[in-house]
């Protein structure tokens, strides 16, 4: 009985730590704007906004990091607006694309 | 029995803590996908401007800016006026004071209208650099800040300033406000300037402007809505 108890104890404790960790949630800001600048710092890539007061940052790390970072250079050459899907309150970006 | 009255509990506990999370994880998805469809105006398209038609009664002075050379015409407070006038400007439940990480040109915006309507003419304040700042939802670094700004006798001097209800709880000198703007070690200064209170953006900084812009207005009362609601979300987030 006592083994059956720990069993299904460590089976509980186990599927709650998984959901915690899996269904950590994660917040999101959407907004359209032009690249102001580009610069790498400390493995991260910082990008500034004309209107977007906050500096936001894409992760070295991040899978889609070179396709972003191409995406970003080319909107900034011609001036054009981007769309920016990123996580707040870290500000990095997730996602860039055509508004 | 024993043993087997607290595994129920246990059980209990554990799902009554996933249905939270599920809860918030759904509410938090649903907001995502509703930012997501928003995003923003084009500010760059020149739409028909919006009037204002408010008397402004009060007594005015100047405040030159150097870098864009603008004379801005400003309202002189007396003390107790500039603090009353900030509590109503903090107290207002459209603004974004709740989310002070992105979104100053909305809310320096917002605060300017509502100033209009009583009969305050009111600039703004903008410092461009690397900037720094400790807020409520962590720590905030800005390309630029913007604020409202007015004109304030204190002793008989008028002195220019500047209300910004997300980083102070009371009126503060232009020079105060800059000061911790610039106190982190990390921080830049790039540029200093005044605007009126016409002006939206740093790239306005040149314009010489008359009255607001339709389509900045729309742009600000959408992105004082969205990040009201990400400020709601993140309180929520960080109470759970």
């Amino acid at each position: 009985m006592r083994s059956l108890i720990v069993i299904v104890a460590s089976l509980l404790f186990s599927t709650q730590m998984n959901a915690e960790t899996s269904s950590k949630p994660e917040l999101t800001d959407s907004f359209t704007d032009v690249v102001k600048s580009l610069s790498e710092e400390n493995k991260t890539l910082v990008v500034k906004f004309h209107r977007h007061a906050a500096v936001y940052r894409v992760a070295l790390d991040h899978p889609q990091f070179a396709e972003i970072k191409a995406k970003l250079e080319n909107a900034k050459k011609v001036d054009q607006k981007v769309k920016v899907v990123a996580i707040i309150p870290s500000m990095t970006i997730k996602e860039i694309s055509r508004p | 029995m024993v043993r087997i009255l607290l595994l129920c509990l246990f059980v209990s506990i554990s799902f009554t803590s996933l249905e939270a999370k599920d809860k918030l994880k759904n509410q938090i998805s649903t907001f995502n996908d509703s930012v997501k469809k928003v995003g923003t105006l084009d500010y760059k398209n020149n739409c028909a401007s919006v009037s204002s038609n408010t008397n402004y009664t009060r007594e005015k002075s100047t405040v030159y800016s150097k870098l864009n050379k603008k004379t801005i015409e400003l309202s002189v407070l007396s003390e107790a006026e500039a603090k009353q006038v900030f509590e109503t400007l903090k107290a207002d439940e459209d603004n974004s004071f709740n989310y002070p990480l992105d979104g100053c040109y909305a809310r320096a915006h917002m605060m300017a209208s509502k100033m209009d309507d009583m009969g305050i003419v009111s600039g703004k304040a903008f410092v461009e650099g690397n900037l720094f700042v400790d807020t409520k939802l962590g720590e905030a670094n800005w390309s630029y800040h913007v604020a409202s700004l007015v004109l304030v006798k204190v002793n008989g001097k008028t002195v220019p300033t500047v209300f910004d209800p997300g980083m102070f709880d009371k009126p503060v000198s232009y020079e105060v406000w800059k000061k911790k703007l610039l106190a982190d070690k990390r921080a830049e200064l790039q540029s200093e300037y005044f605007t009126s209170r016409f002006n939206y953006d740093p790239d306005s900084r040149y314009d010489d402007m008359e009255d607001y812009l339709e389509d900045q207005v729309e742009d600000m009362k959408d992105t004082t809505r969205k990040n009201k609601t990400i400020g709601e979300v993140m309180e929520r987030m960080y109470r759970e």
